[in-house]
């Protein structure tokens, strides 16, 4: 039997990524609360607003809101609110322990340094997470996050976000006696009193501005998200499902991954209830929330692409725009554009398939509609690996192999398989217990250098950090064993401190031989974060009214 | 039979630790057991993590050349699993009382487990053999104990010191008879050195088969001719003047001979050691650790230098790096990997940047 999620009971951003949803602009919230009553009056005080996932359209539906608003907390946030012994006892270690705890885990602190050698490690974060530490007064307790539409053509979010955030603040200050306070501290400076997530813009012809998947880097991000039983309408289901959920043979095809993976209180895809703290009514419906300011070196990145693309063009006789372009996408793992490797191999396989799929409409208005149309289709996230095993499309230690393994990793796919006959009944079995729903933003101007504030606010959703998110990060990203990459780390989000390559297999047709990278550097370093509970409307009101009884 | 495999030999043993207490270095008086735990703690590991690495204090092992890994751990007692299950029917009918306890297992002393993978040699960098029988697996064994007092016999009393039995060793052979007594049976060994499938033997299936169906066949024929109260055989009966009965009797023994043959037979079979994998000796491996490495750093470094200039320049890597000896350059024990060059701009390359 399908499964029936009561949505409006859920919060609104585990079945929605905001900004795919004409949210491009975010405002996070960071609280402290010193005193547990007024921690549970604002938490009543907020819970109305909150933005659950019931439907935006059919019969019954909810009215799409102007701002979204929605709420997590960390550990020692519950404990602030004065949450039993037994429901935080129930709880994760790595949620008690927090991001920064686990830093070594994460590769955060460098893994290659010793605890001494790696003293400071934290200098460069946010002051906000530098002193998220427990038991001080920069603890962390409360993750807040409100995404706002935008005034139609313009990058301005509408009115409606700065009285929310005005009404946040009186909240505090009136309802709460300043109790439960904004916590400042984004940033360089240190300054601001919350992180601004917003989209890339690009400005059409009419010079009306459009909000853009892309990030600083240049790439279309967001890219595949995994859906889940219960998340979507049937036939919004039907639509997204191949290439984001887990493919079970050729006679079933895709299927959504069990709603347990990503909710708290539903059976997961090993036919378990993942752990949850008691009561039951409590965890149930609820999600854990990493959330991560990736700050990005743009300048770093540029200087190593042009270094690395000079030599890539004499070693492979192409011209210098068609090296930079084809490298930096190898390292990805998608062009540009979106276009998936695994799709289009080749430089030139990807201008042509560019070229059917009307990317370069003379129309720019034509053009960036099919590129939309693209990205949301299935064509843009329903390949595979298996019939590529030595990478000699998409390398094997590229991102996007890295994040999401698909079907690389069935055990009986042949190492040097390649081709559609390569064992098309490979199947997702060994990747579904490893993915996360991506929600999130980039944040910060275009055209800055490595000293500016730009980056990704990202935001991971599971229902086990530990096995979801920490693994992905520390096995696939900071590690390349699964890959045959030994201890390289993924091309474009890993420690390059230590390991700087990345091997880029030719395809036997070229003639050419395979090329390594090795001047790599650290392009993405965190600036902070930590791990949230994000609680169901039901739970958000046992908190308020202080009645969570684990007995 | 598994004490020896692939080339390697595989030793598990176990050494009951002493009862009772001693007077440690500082005058306190701990257990046999708590002073065993305190010296395995402070005995160096290899070098393999970054604090390991910056002390360079290297485990006393890597003084070996044909121990691939080994590891010590204390057995403190048996788990307690709780009650073994049965069945409450058969229970309540036939006993036992479940209100008496069961004695639960425990082990009549902690114990010091020590295994170790080693080259099946006698000789550093002796090649790796395909058979040994029993006495020769045995001095594979001596020998490797012998070697290990000679490189750290303060070690070795250290460590096995606090083990019963252990007073009498004097010397590599005392040493040798006392692991040996020790020893038990290495099970289920691992070996992954394989770089290509072994060329394993095919037990004839085919002929098995028949030989195990030829007399079940002729217990079923004869069955059935009883059955029918036939005066011979069928279907045998054309060739040979057998009644059903006692050739049912004979053909059920001949088919328990011939079952319990082939269960041998391929048992047997199976207890054979895989062949040694190619150069899986411990000099060689470390020596194919160097040569990946370098050899990564040569290709990169060549990358799109012309043919001319590539095979000179495989000229001197080739004697630089000296592929096919094993004695060096190459890798020491007990490390990740080689000291690496030092590039020109004076920093090394696997060493972090702080």
């Amino acid at each position: 039997m399908r499964t029936q999620l009561d949505l409006a009971d859920i919060q609104g951003n585990v079945v929605r990524a905001y900004g795919r949803y004409s949210f491009p602009v975010a405002r996070y919230f960071f609280l402290q609360i010193t005193d547990a009553e007024a921690g549970r009056r604002f938490v009543e005080a907020i819970r109305p607003c909150v933005t659950t996932a019931a439907r935006w359209d059919g019969e019954g539906a909810a009215a799409k809101p102007q701002v979204t608003l929605n709420i997590g907390f960390s550990f020692f946030g519950l404990y602030a609110l004065g949450l039993p012994t037994r429901t935080l006892q129930g709880f994760p270690t790595e949620f008690a322990d927090g991001m920064k705890a686990r830093a070594f885990i994460l590769g955060d602190r460098n893994p290659a340094c010793t605890e001494e050698e790696a003293r400071g490690w934290d200098a460069k974060l946010d002051p906000i997470w530098r002193d998220n530490n427990p038991l001080t007064s920069g603890e962390v307790h409360v993750w807040l996050s409100m995404n706002a539409q935008v005034e139609p053509g313009t990058d301005r979010a509408v009115a409606a976000l700065e009285a929310r955030t005005e009404w946040l603040r009186s909240v505090c200050r009136e309802q709460c006696g300043g109790k439960v306070r904004i916590m400042a501290g984004h940033g360089r400076d240190g300054k601001g009193d919350y992180q601004e997530g917003r989209a890339l813009f690009a400005q059409a012809p009419d010079g009306a501005l459009l909000p853009t998947p892309r990030e600083h880097f240049g790439f279309s991000d967001g890219v595949g998200d995994p859906v889940f039983e219960g998340q979507l309408s049937a036939a919004d289901m039907r639509a997204r499902v191949e290439g984001r959920g887990k493919f079970m043979s050729r006679a079933k095809g895709w299927e959504p991954l069990a709603t347990g993976e990503f909710l708290l209180g539903h059976p997961d895809e090993s036919q378990e209830l993942p752990p949850a703290p008691r009561p039951w009514r409590f965890s149930r419906n609820g999600a854990f929330l990493v959330y991560r300011k990736l700050h990005q070196n743009v300048a770093t990145f540029a200087e190593v692409i042009g270094a690395e693309a000079r030599r890539f063009a004499r070693v492979m006789g192409v011209g210098a725009d068609e090296a930079a372009v084809t490298l930096k996408s190898k390292m990805v793992g998608r062009w540009p554009d979106g276009v998936p490797l695994a799709v289009a191999g080749t430089h030139a396989e990807w201008l042509a398939l560019r070229g059917r799929l009307g990317l370069d409409d003379p129309d720019p208005a034509k053009a960036l509609a099919a590129a939309r149309a693209y990205l949301g289709s299935a064509a843009a996230s329903a390949f595979r690996y298996a019939d590529d095993m030595p990478g000699h499309n998409c390398p094997n230690a590229s991102h996007l192999r890295r994040v999401n393994t698909r079907d690389y990793l069935d055990p009986l796919n042949d190492p040097a398989g390649f081709g559609p006959d390569a064992n098309p009944n490979a199947t997702t079995q060994l990747n579904k217990r490893r993915r996360i729903l991506r929600r999130g933003l980039p944040y910060g101007a275009e055209g800055g250098d490595d000293d500016t504030e730009q980056g990704i606010v990202f935001m991971a959703l599971c229902a086990s950090i530990f096995r979801q998110f920490e693994f992905i990060q520390q096995q696939w990203i900071q590690y390349g064993l699964d890959f045959n990459a030994g201890n390289n780390t993924c091309p474009l989000l890993g420690d390059h401190s230590a390991h700087r390559r990345f091997a880029i297999a030719s395809r036997p047709d070229s003639g050419k031989p395979p090329y390594v990278m090795d001047g790599l550097k650290t392009f993405v370093e965190p600036r902070g974060g930590d791990y949230f509970f994000l609680p169901s409307l039901t739970a958000l009101k046992m908190i308020g009214l202080g009645v969570v009884d684990p007995t | 039979m598994a004490n020896f495999d692939a080339g390697s030999y595989f030793l598990t043993t176990l050494a009951p630790i002493r009862p009772g207490a001693t007077q440690d270095i500082d005058g306190s008086t701990v257990s046999f057991r708590q002073r065993l735990a305190t010296t395995l703690a402070t005995l160096p590991t290899a070098l393999q993590s970054p604090a390991t690495e910056r002390t360079g204090v290297q485990s006393p092992f890597a003084q070996s050349q044909r121990t691939h890994l080994c590891r010590f751990a204390i057995i403190d007692d048996a788990i307690y699993n709780g009650r073994p299950p049965r069945n409450p029917v058969l229970t309540s009918l036939f006993g036992p009382d479940p209100i008496v306890a069961d004695r639960p297992d425990r082990l009549n002393a902690a114990y010091l487990m020590f295994t170790a993978e080693i080259d099946a040699v006698t000789e550093d960098g002796a090649a790796l053999p395909a058979t040994l029988s029993q006495a020769e697996q045995d001095a594979v064994r001596d020998a490797w104990a012998r070697d290990i007092w000679a490189k750290m016999p303060g070690t070795v009393a250290a460590i096995w010191g606090n083990c019963l039995g252990f007073q009498s060793v004097d010397g590599p052979d005392s040493f040798a008879r006392y692991l040996a007594r020790c020893q038990v049976e290495t099970t289920m060994p691992f070996h992954d050195y394989w770089i290509a499938p072994p060329d394993l033997p095919r037990l004839p299936v085919k002929l098995i088969a028949a030989v195990a169906l030829a007399p079940l066949a002729a217990l079923a024929l004869s069955l059935a001719g009883w059955a029918a109260g036939a005066q011979k055989v069928p279907l045998l009966g054309l060739a040979v003047d057998w009644a059903p009965w006692p050739t049912a009797g004979w053909a059920a023994l001949a088919s328990a001979a011939a079952l319990w043959g082939v269960y041998r037979y391929a048992m047997a079979h199976g207890a054979r050691p895989f062949p040694p994998p190619a150069r899986a000796d411990l000099p060689s491996v470390l020596k194919a650790l160097f040569v990946r490495e370098r050899l990564a750093d040569f290709a990169i470094a060549q990358q799109g230098a012309d043919a001319e200039a590539l095979h000179k320049a495989f000229g001197a890597f080739l004697a630089a790096c000296k592929p096919e000896d094993a004695t060096g350059p190459t890798q020491l024990p007990g490390v990740v990997c080689a000291p690496a060059p030092e590039e020109p701009d004076g920093r090394t390359r696997r060493k972090a940047e702080v």
